[in-house]
């Protein structure tokens, strides 16, 4: 055989090639001094980095910066200053009362002056998202909750896979009356994929709403609308350019 | 009712990352040619390994799953930085274009690598799996799902783009 790709041989250099391409990679290595000395060199490059960054101390790593992504993200927007971000709360709860009908699970319910507005940040463009603007890999997106009386508020984010992430990483927070921002940022992945976002208010037991949402997720699919098991909560889709 | 997608634990990314971590590192050290920026990039590969855990252990291959996702993070970090930042000509071929340089020692791998972040994702994307990958053009075409044509174009193109490139940097270099 030719030369496998540097791709095939790295995989071959760690087991991740199926058995007849293995066996005959590994035919052509027997004879060829280049591949092997390219296989050395991928084994050296793999003892020299474990020995640099040990596997626990790289876990330990991407495991702070899983949290550490939505406190950088606060920051940046943070430096925008709370004037800005009440006048686009206000912009964005407006917005978002207008289309409701549009865009809410629950038709017709009144809502007692709850609402959901979610500010992008894009490249440091920061603005209340329309119920027409869309989203991409790297935006950040803040939540912004408006309700007219105290109480506890959860939100998740749900991908088109079924995948449910919480908002607030307790689960639910206390929020005033007005308008208040969730702590942190969601950072939207790339590649991007469609996302429903899922807010409640008045939580008695997140535990049992959280298992609620989980069982109205149907297979592969976010539900149009309605069946999210949540009576009470709003949602809102964002979609991907 | 399907179960909710089972995140991987923190043995299962250690792992993961003591099996494949060089070589995710290896290339995004290539396509960004930044090592700060490369070791970010391996670590946020590794935050999507652990929240994506279900996909990557359903992929036939593992190393190509972490690939892709490299790719994406990659690209992404490009994406920022030429925001931020358009490189001038003269200052990304400084380390290409040395004294004594000829045409043929600049590689078009080289170059496209080098101003990875002028091309738009797809193209990207061929150029990573023809000059990093050493894939052929079938290979490609199957990798991404697109038709063998539209691959043999943009690699047409890649071709084209270096071939300019390679003019522009050597004659700001003033080499001959």
């Amino acid at each position: 055989m030719s030369h496998p790709s540097n791709f095939i041989l790295e995989r071959f250099s760690v087991n991740d090639l199926a058995g007849p391409s293995a066996l005959e990679v590994e035919q052509h290595i027997r004879a060829c001094d280049g591949c092997t000395q390219f296989l050395a060199q991928l084994e050296a490059a793999r003892k020299a980095r474990l020995a640099a960054v040990p596997a626990a101390q790289f876990v330990e790593q991407v495991s702070a910066r899983r949290a550490r992504v939505v406190r950088l993200v606060d920051h940046r927007i943070a430096r925008l200053g709370a004037a800005a971000m009440t006048v686009l709360a206000a912009a964005a709860a407006i917005l978002l009362f207008v289309r409701r009908p549009d865009h809410g699970p629950l038709g017709g319910v009144t809502l007692k002056g709850s609402g959901v507005a979610v500010h992008r940040n894009r490249g440091g463009d920061v603005h209340a998202l329309a119920s027409d603007e869309t989203i991409r890999g790297g935006d950040a997106l803040r939540i912004v909750i408006t309700q007219s009386r105290p109480t506890r508020v959860a939100a998740w984010v749900v991908d088109v896979q079924g995948r449910i992430d919480r908002v607030v990483e307790e689960g639910s927070i206390a929020l005033p009356s007005g308008e208040s921002a969730l702590p942190g940022s969601l950072v939207v992945d790339s590649p991007c994929i469609d996302l429903e976002l899922v807010v409640l208010f008045g939580v008695e037991s997140f535990q049992d709403a959280e298992r609620r949402l989980k069982e109205a997720i149907p297979d592969g699919a976010i539900p149009e609308g309605t069946g999210w098991g949540l009576p009470g909560a709003l949602t809102r889709r964002l979609r991907c350019e | 009712m399907s179960d909710p997608p089972v995140r991987l634990t923190k043995e299962e990314v250690a792992e993961a990352y003591g099996r494949y971590g060089h070589l995710v590192l290896r290339r995004c050290s290539r396509i960004l040619r930044r090592d700060d920026a490369a070791e970010d990039a391996l670590q946020e590969v590794f935050v999507r390994l652990w929240r994506y855990g279900d996909a990557f252990r359903a992929a036939e291959s593992k190393v190509a799953w972490l690939y892709r996702v490299a790719d994406r993070c990659c690209f992404d970090v490009l994406a920022r930085d030429r925001t931020r930042r358009e490189v001038p000509f003269d200052e990304t071929g400084a380390e290409l274009v040395s004294e004594g340089s000829d045409r043929r020692a600049i590689e078009d791998r080289e170059i496209v690598l080098m101003f990875l972040s002028r091309f738009d994702d797809r193209v990207k994307e061929v150029a990573v799996l023809h000059y990093l990958d050493g894939l052929t053009q079938e290979e490609i075409a199957a990798a991404t799902g697109w038709s063998r044509q539209t691959v043999v174009k943009k690699l047409a193109f890649l071709a084209d783009r270096a071939e300019k490139l390679r003019a522009a940097l050597l004659s700001t270099s003033g080499a001959p």
